[in-house]
């Protein structure tokens, strides 16, 4: 046993030296591309990892004059930030909307440009295809503000959906008092913003598909939807599922921006998400600790999402992100 | 996204940080030592240039300084900057002025601060370890208070330095309730504030109601809720109006902006003050009643079924365009629905805040405090001249500063009538075509510095005066619950849980008055809901605080 473990490391042990001395010829005869590559470890490691060693602010009660390793840890072993929003008595109904929002937006808002790219690219008119396509991109370059204020105008009880409404005979709403609504008005911006822009991905993957496929499929008889089904599909599905994992990554994240701009107290219910609440509450408090507990507990949940549905996607379809 | 953010944000931190402390290290040294003793001693009028004889030389200190001097401040941008303002207005533009007068140029480092709350990039700058001469932000909230900005070592105590600001310390002895509410707990100074000096400074929003549908109807403006229906109703049906009123919701607790509606009930939102007494605005009985009454006027559609998701300019455009009667406005706005309908019949009024029956008078109205701690500048544990920072910053205190700070230049914006300063033709029908209002903003100081602020309805048209004037509500000094400064524990309790009540009593303020939730039938269900949240543990640290403003030396 021991025999056996000693020789197991030494020959690790001279695997190390071989590596080492084969690295030391090759850094000696392309010691520029050594030094074209520095600049990006330099970057990684002061920008990427180096600021990791701020994130023990969560477990301390920061001040700026003390410093990040200066800052005194917080009650219960440093986890009293953690506790303290969890036991929030609106913990739960924050959990839940932000939980729901993204649900939502993953369930409808992440099909939509791949069924978006599909139908553009089945579109034989060159001239109309692209026009439709500049259409759909045009709303992500419009800022967050700008749709918020459209939309809030839009909803109320004399804005455009309502007079839309009346003429099908339904009584006026103002649609962003309704707790009922926000959620279908929320995702469905979201798709109507960022159809276009997302699909451009799909639309990348199904032009690398080799036309003689197609041909070769339609020679067997299949129609329109058989070949979307057969052969589109299967082709972009490894695109699909990786987009799929890094979506279901964000589950936790949903911004405060697009929220606060759209919701007001009545409708809190359903409208109220982590960030906003975190938002409102550094208003009182600059609690930089308190956020950074918040972020750094929503991050190990989207960490946990993104390998869980990365271990079920290697075993179902066996494409994953690693 | 948001971690990648925050790693982000962490490092562009330390590399404003590292960047930031270096080119600082480098810069302050020649420019705080430009403006070390000597120079403040022979400023003016003497020839004793030397060091240590400031005793001596108090009486005969005058502005400006000789040779001139520089002091760094937080800003955004160049105080002197220009560009985007017309040429004709360099030669008397405020910030020049103010320079040539006082010999002091600001330089800008780092960042400024909000308001109210401390902006992300003043915090950094904090963290930075170099701060400039003079550091302007709300101290007051500060957490732990600007007695903690002081132990932990950003800004100075001015007690000890008294002497160095004559002007301002002459202003407290003439306003002792000004230095009450300028001081911690312990009676230091520790910022030159921004202080609305105008009574009339306090009021900028409130009810208007349209006069020329009142005339036609003779109809009175209201001064009783029933009244106010009344108006309403008529309003409702004899113009054929969807709604007869409206405001954006967050004015039912934000600013006190609609407290010259709830004062008709005793009730304002969060706290308020009586005799001596802090109160919780809906723990108070009169908060059922308005919520009630706002809840009836919804219901019969006399309230605009829209007012939780709309914004100011809506507010202004429904009311200029006589899609509503009545609105809750600022006064800026007001002017421009005047503005907008101008060369018609259009005509508009104030509405007094509400007498309670009960009491049989007005409690409340809008208020903006006369010290909140906005604005105020201080000096901090970096600058190397305390003496001329001091000087300087005194200057807008002193009887010429104050007239400069308010009028502008004598003989330009304003001139001696009688010994009462008056703006002049340039102001009124200034060549350039610019309004009244642009030109004070350009010729005077006026706001938003450690400044006074004085004729506030100076310089406005009488149709926005009229407007105004009706606003402006005394007893509501007596009410408002002054800037008290939190203990760090405290600080902590009122984070804790009033975050989680504002949040519950916004949310309910909404359903009651929209309906989805009875007066009757909810009211008690919400009173102890707001116990569970700890609303007296927030009450009482509100109480303490106030109790220890209220011991402060006068």
């Amino acid at each position: 046993m021991a025999q056996h473990l000693s020789t197991g490391y030494l020959t690790r042990q001279g695997k190390l030296q071989r590596f080492k001395s084969r690295l030391v010829t090759d850094m000696k005869h392309n010691y520029t591309l050594y030094l074209l590559v520095l600049p990006v470890i330099a970057y990684y490691i002061v920008f990427r990892y180096f600021p990791i060693g701020g994130i023990q602010i969560a477990f301390k009660d920061y001040k700026p004059a003390l410093g990040i390793f200066g800052s005194p840890w917080t009650i219960h072993y440093g986890f009293g930030h953690f506790i303290d929003f969890v036991t929030n008595p609106y913990f739960e109904r924050l959990l839940r909307n932000t939980v729901l929002i993204s649900f939502y937006s993953l369930l409808f808002g992440f099909p939509a440009p791949i069924v978006l790219a599909i139908m553009l690219s089945e579109l034989r008119g060159r001239k109309y295809k692209k026009v439709v396509q500049t259409l759909t991109y045009f709303p992500h370059f419009i800022s967050t503000v700008v749709v918020c204020g459209i939309i809030t105008q839009f909803a109320l009880s004399d804005g455009l959906f309502n007079q839309i409404g009346q003429l099908f005979g339904a009584q006026p709403v103002s649609f962003l008092q309704k707790p009922e609504y926000f959620r279908t008005i929320y995702v469905g911006s979201g798709i109507w913003q960022g159809v276009g822009w997302s699909s451009i991905i799909y639309l990348a993957a199904i032009a690398s598909v080799n036309s003689e496929v197609y041909e070769a499929a339609a020679l067997d008889g299949a129609g329109r939807m058989r070949r979307i089904i057969h052969v589109t599909l299967p082709h972009i599905e490894p695109t699909i599922v990786l987009m799929l994992i890094m979506s279901v990554g964000n589950i936790m994240n949903v911004g405060s921006e697009k929220v606060l701009l759209l919701y007001n107290p009545s409708i809190y219910e359903t409208a109220d998400v982590i960030s906003t609440y975190v938002y409102r509450r550094g208003l009182l408090e600059f609690n930089f600790s308190f956020s950074t507990a918040v972020n750094l507990m929503n991050s190990v949940i989207n960490f946990l999402m993104v390998l869980g549905a990365n271990a079920i996607s290697r075993k179902v379809s066996e494409t994953s992100l690693f | 996204m948001n971690q990648k953010k925050l790693l982000r944000v962490i490092s562009m931190i330390m590399l404003l940080v590292l960047t930031t402390s270096l080119l600082l290290s480098c810069q302050s040294t020649p420019t705080t030592t430009g403006s070390t003793t000597g120079q403040t001693t022979t400023g003016a009028t003497t020839t004793k240039g030397t060091t240590g004889a400031t005793t001596t030389e108090k009486e005969v200190f005058s502005y400006p300084f000789d040779p001139p001097i520089k002091l760094t401040i937080n800003r955004d941008n160049s105080p002197y900057d220009v560009s985007n303002i017309d040429p004709a207005f360099h030669d008397v533009f405020a910030w020049n002025v103010y320079k040539e007068k006082t010999g002091v140029e600001l330089e800008v480092v780092g960042a400024s601060s909000g308001a109210y709350e401390m902006s992300e990039s003043f915090l950094l700058l904090l963290a930075s370890g170099d701060y400039p001469d003079l550091m302007q932000a709300n101290w007051i909230r500060f957490p732990g208070g600007p007695q903690a900005a002081m132990d932990d070592g950003y800004i100075i105590e001015l007690t000890p330095y008294q002497e160095y600001f004559p002007a301002l310390m002459q202003v407290y002895a003439e306003h002792p309730d000004w230095y009450q509410m300028v001081q911690t707990d312990d009676n230091k100074l520790y910022n030159f504030p921004y202080l609305r000096g105008d009574p009339d400074a306090h009021t900028e929003t409130g009810m208007v109601i349209r006069q020329d549908w009142l005339d036609a109807l003779n109809l009175e403006v209201p001064t009783t809720i029933d009244e106010l229906t009344e108006v309403f109703r008529a309003f409702k049906n004899e113009y054929g109006l969807a709604s007869a009123f409206t405001f954006e919701m967050r004015w039912l607790w934000l600013e006190w902006a609609s407290a010259g509606l709830s004062s008709a009930y005793g009730y304002t939102y969060p706290f308020f003050v009586n005799d001596g007494e802090v109160k919780f605005g809906p723990l108070e009985p009169g908060f059922k009643a308005f919520m009630a009454q706002m809840a009836s006027w919804y219901e019969e559609q006399l309230l605009d079924p829209d007012f939780p998701s709309i914004n100011k300019a809506t507010v202004q455009s429904k009311f200029a365009s006589g899609e509503v009667g009545v609105a809750i406005q600022q006064l800026n706005n007001v002017i421009g629905c005047i503005e907008a309908n101008a060369g018609t019949d259009y005509k508009v009024s104030g509405v007094p805040s509400f007498k309670n029956p009960a009491t049989g008078d007005a409690m409340f109205s809008h208020y903006y405090q006369t010290y909140d701690g906005s604005f105020g500048v201080a000096i901090s544990t970096k600058c190397d001249d305390i003496e001329s920072a001091a000087r300087f910053l005194d200057y807008l205190y002193t009887e010429e500063g104050q007239l400069f700070s308010t009028y502008g230049t004598e003989g330009v914006s304003y001139e001696m009538v009688n010994g009462e300063p008056t703006f002049t033709d340039y102001l009124w029908n200034n060549p350039t075509g610019a309004t009244p209002g642009e030109v004070k903003g350009r010729v005077s100081m006026g706001a938003n510095y450690a400044v006074i602020r004085w004729a506030f309805t100076g310089h406005m048209l009488d149709y926005a005066k009229v407007v105004h004037k009706e606003w402006v509500n005394e007893n509501m000094a007596n009410h408002v619950y002054p800037a008290t400064t939190f203990t760090s524990i405290e600080a902590a309790i009122v984070s804790r849980n009033f975050t989680n009540i504002d949040t519950y009593c916004k949310e309910s303020i909404a359903k009651f008055v929209t309906g989805q939730w009875n007066t009757t039938t909810d009211y008690d269900a919400f009173i102890s809901q707001l116990e569970s949240y700890g609303v007296q543990s927030v009450l009482d640290v509100y109480q303490a605080a106030y109790d220890r403003f209220a011991a402060r030396s006068r």
